[in-house]
């Protein structure tokens, strides 16, 4: 019964134009707009590369020019593009935007002068001159107390500050923060696939469908049916959410930062979580058909909003003041898995959000199981 | 003969609502028996309990001798139902419907396709095979619809109102089938509110309102149960009251009604009514047109018993 259930489900899902429009098709015509809009942004702003900053000497010789110059011959450790000139005109270079900052070498207590206060290129600068000032300080107050010991102290010196001033890419990370607007639309699609959840229920329940009638007045238990139905439509809509997530990938160009194995995987969890969210909403008794489509169309857009899907730091809004949410949102965990995968590798937080999807599975199918094995009905 | 289904003392309400009201039946094996009553009356209600979807405050049902619950998988085996709506996916084509449907039944798949290959056939849908449900036309879609529900060979089916909506081809169509599968060896519940139909092919009917069972018999006896045994309409535009007056002193006529139009005169018994009526309106010189004498029909009977046409209703 489960495989003649599974047969004719899945044939019954492929050919329905309206379930794969919504739950392939959608996204990624999302996707084209999301990166239409986003790719001009993150070009021209965020794409990390070296900093442009001046240096104004008082004198040709200097040990933080000498720094710099050594800095600068080796890629790993270029963090700046420096122009060394004067004051007047590293202020208009940094009055016109051309410079995020101007370091002074003044011997005695270098300074930094930068446009605005925030930002991460600032933080940079800020983070590199107070190494260097807690450095050069160190080794003055040495040379001052105990010059025989300088050179142990150049030497520890010196590994620690190529470690600092090395940039590693420790991660595939996709320094984008536009990629989590196609995390949220690959969960909104995962969270679609509770249509063909609602649909399975329906199509097997008598009280519910002419069909379901059929099914239930002949032989044989009903969730071998509908077990068959699920696992068809898991199957169709996951293979659908990886082509759209291939889409975004190979077509548009968005780097997830992660292999396409882990995407496909993050995707199986979350295919999974709509399509029982689904049967189990589908499953309630009292409602009719389209107060549950609108039920899950509702639970799916919420979720995804409160995932960021709309508003980008709607997460971290909600980090702060009911961090719970974040913890349980299926959108918000399928996102998660995509970002913590990208940026530190399967840890134990990834292992969180693989759980606590699963955890929804289970709940979701436990509630429509209880709610759906009733064999007779009230009324028709 | 054995009895294929009996059903004692069913009740089933909904809140205040009586839908069966201490309802009875008993159907033998081989018969064409008719659920006739208007809509809303329970013949719906009544096939729900019988499949075991509906619970039921009160009563017992059997079906071939056993007592019917929603796992007496043996008993479904041999049930086939064609539901009042159409019940195929849209999805699926003409053939994989009836196959989806044959296959809660039959597991074996080369008897599988005998079985639709023959359904097929039955129904006259050898050329829409491929077609989507979509595309077929209202008697197509219900031919389907029978399709699906006796592809497995039941040995009682139930067909809940086939012909709602039906052009007259199909609906021909449709009842030289039940019949034929009637007599290949199936027992068939008929359940409709067209009262033409289930005269034409039931052995026997049932006819119920408001959940109660008002009378069962073959045709022949439900009509002699009534007191009625002709009605004869005439074409009058001048008839006077003393006219209506002294046909309702003919002999067996027992009511006369005018309105304006019509003079209808209902006899109970008796021969040569017609005669009798048309000597008087020439003795007295009564303009008349067209004449109509019709036999007692089951909305007589519906009429005679409840005190209302069964088409008002329908």
């Amino acid at each position: 019964m489960f495989l003649h259930s599974f047969k004719y489900s899945f044939k019954d899902f492929i050919r329905n134009r309206i379930l794969l429009f919504w739950i392939i098709m959608f996204p990624m015509i999302l996707g084209v707009m999301f990166n239409f809009a986003f790719s001009g942004i993150y070009d021209s702003s965020t794409k990390f590369s070296e900093i442009p900053a001046a240096v104004v000497s008082e004198g040709d010789f200097s040990i933080l020019k000498s720094l710099l110059k050594e800095m600068d011959k080796n890629e790993d450790t270029r963090l700046f593009k420096i122009t060394y000139t004067d004051e007047e005109t590293a202020l208009k270079m940094l009055e016109d935007g051309e410079i995020d900052g101007i370091i002074y070498d003044d011997i005695f207590e270098p300074s930094l002068s930068v446009r605005g206060e925030s930002g991460i290129t600032v933080s940079i600068i800020k983070s590199f001159l107070d190494r260097y000032k807690s450095a050069a300080a160190v080794i003055g107050e040495t040379a001052m107390k105990n010059p025989k010991k300088i050179p142990d102290i150049l030497e520890a010196m010196s590994s620690e500050t190529g470690e600092c001033l090395t940039l590693k890419n420790y991660t595939d990370a996709n320094m984008n923060p536009y990629v989590t607007y196609f995390y949220n639309l690959l969960g909104m699609a995962c969270m679609y696939v509770s249509m063909v959840g609602m649909y399975t229920v329906i199509r097997n329940q008598a009280n519910l469908s002419p069909q379901g009638m059929r099914i239930n007045a002949a032989p044989g238990g009903k969730f071998s049916m509908i077990l068959g139905s699920l696992a068809a439509g898991q199957l169709i809509f996951f293979v659908g959410i990886v082509f759209a997530a291939a889409f975004l990938r190979f077509v548009l160009g968005i780097d997830f930062g992660i292999s396409f194995g882990w995407v496909a995987l993050i995707c199986f969890f979350g295919a999974a979580v709509g399509l029982t969210m689904g049967f189990f909403v589908g499953s309630i008794g009292r409602m009719n058909e389209n107060a549950k489509r609108g039920l899950l169309l509702g639970a799916s857009m919420l979720f995804s909003f409160l995932s960021g899907l709309m508003v980008g730091d709607m997460p971290m809004l909600i980090e702060e003041s009911f961090p719970l949410l974040n913890r349980i949102n299926p959108v918000r965990l399928i996102c998660d898995s995509f970002y913590v995968m990208s940026s530190y590798g399967f840890n134990d937080r990834m292992a969180y959000n693989f759980i606590a999807l699963a955890v929804w599975v289970v709940f979701f199918v436990a509630g429509g199981i209880l709610m759906s094995r009733r064999r007779k009905y009230k009324s028709l | 003969m054995a009895c294929a289904v009996k059903i004692e003392n069913l009740v089933k309400r909904y809140k205040e609502l009586i839908a069966l009201d201490h309802f009875g039946l008993e159907i033998n094996e081989g018969e064409v028996f008719g659920l006739l009553g208007p809509n809303g009356s329970g013949k719906t209600t009544t096939i729900n309990c019988l499949l075991s979807l509906l619970e039921y405050d009160k009563g017992k049902i059997e079906i071939f001798g056993k007592e019917m619950k929603p796992d007496s998988y043996d008993i479904k085996q041999n049930i086939g139902v064609i539901m009042q709506n159409v019940a195929v996916f849209d999805q699926l084509t003409v053939r994989e419907n009836i196959d989806f449907f044959c296959g809660l039944y039959i597991k074996d798949k080369a008897l599988r396709k005998k079985y639709v290959d023959e359904a097929i056939e039955f129904v006259g849908l050898e050329d829409f095979t491929k077609f989507y449900p979509r595309k077929l036309s209202g008697g197509l879609l219900r031919r389907l619809n029978i399709a699906c529900g006796i592809a497995h060979k039941p040995k009682l089916i139930i067909l809940d109102e086939p012909t709602v909506a039906v052009d007259p081809q199909s609906r021909n169509k449709i009842l030289e089938g039940i019949r034929k599968l009637n007599k290949d060896g199936a027992t068939i519940i008929y359940t409709s509110h067209y009262m033409e139909e289930v005269e034409q092919i039931c052995t026997r009917i049932l006819i119920m309102d408001k959940g109660k069972s008002l009378a069962v018999g073959t045709n022949e006896e439900l009509k002699k149960m009534i007191k009625n045994t002709e009605t004869i309409e005439i074409e009058a535009a001048d008839a006077s009251t003393g006219n209506l007056e002294a046909l309702g002193r003919l002999p067996h006529v027992y009511d006369v009604s005018y309105d304006g139009v019509k003079i209808r005169v209902r006899c109970s018994g008796g021969k040569h009514n017609l005669i009798r009526v048309l000597d008087y309106l020439q003795s007295e010189e009564v303009v008349f047109g067209r004449v109509y004498s019709e036999l007692p029909t089951l909305n007589d009977v519906f009429l005679e018993i409840t005190g209302k046409n069964l088409r008002d209703n329908a």
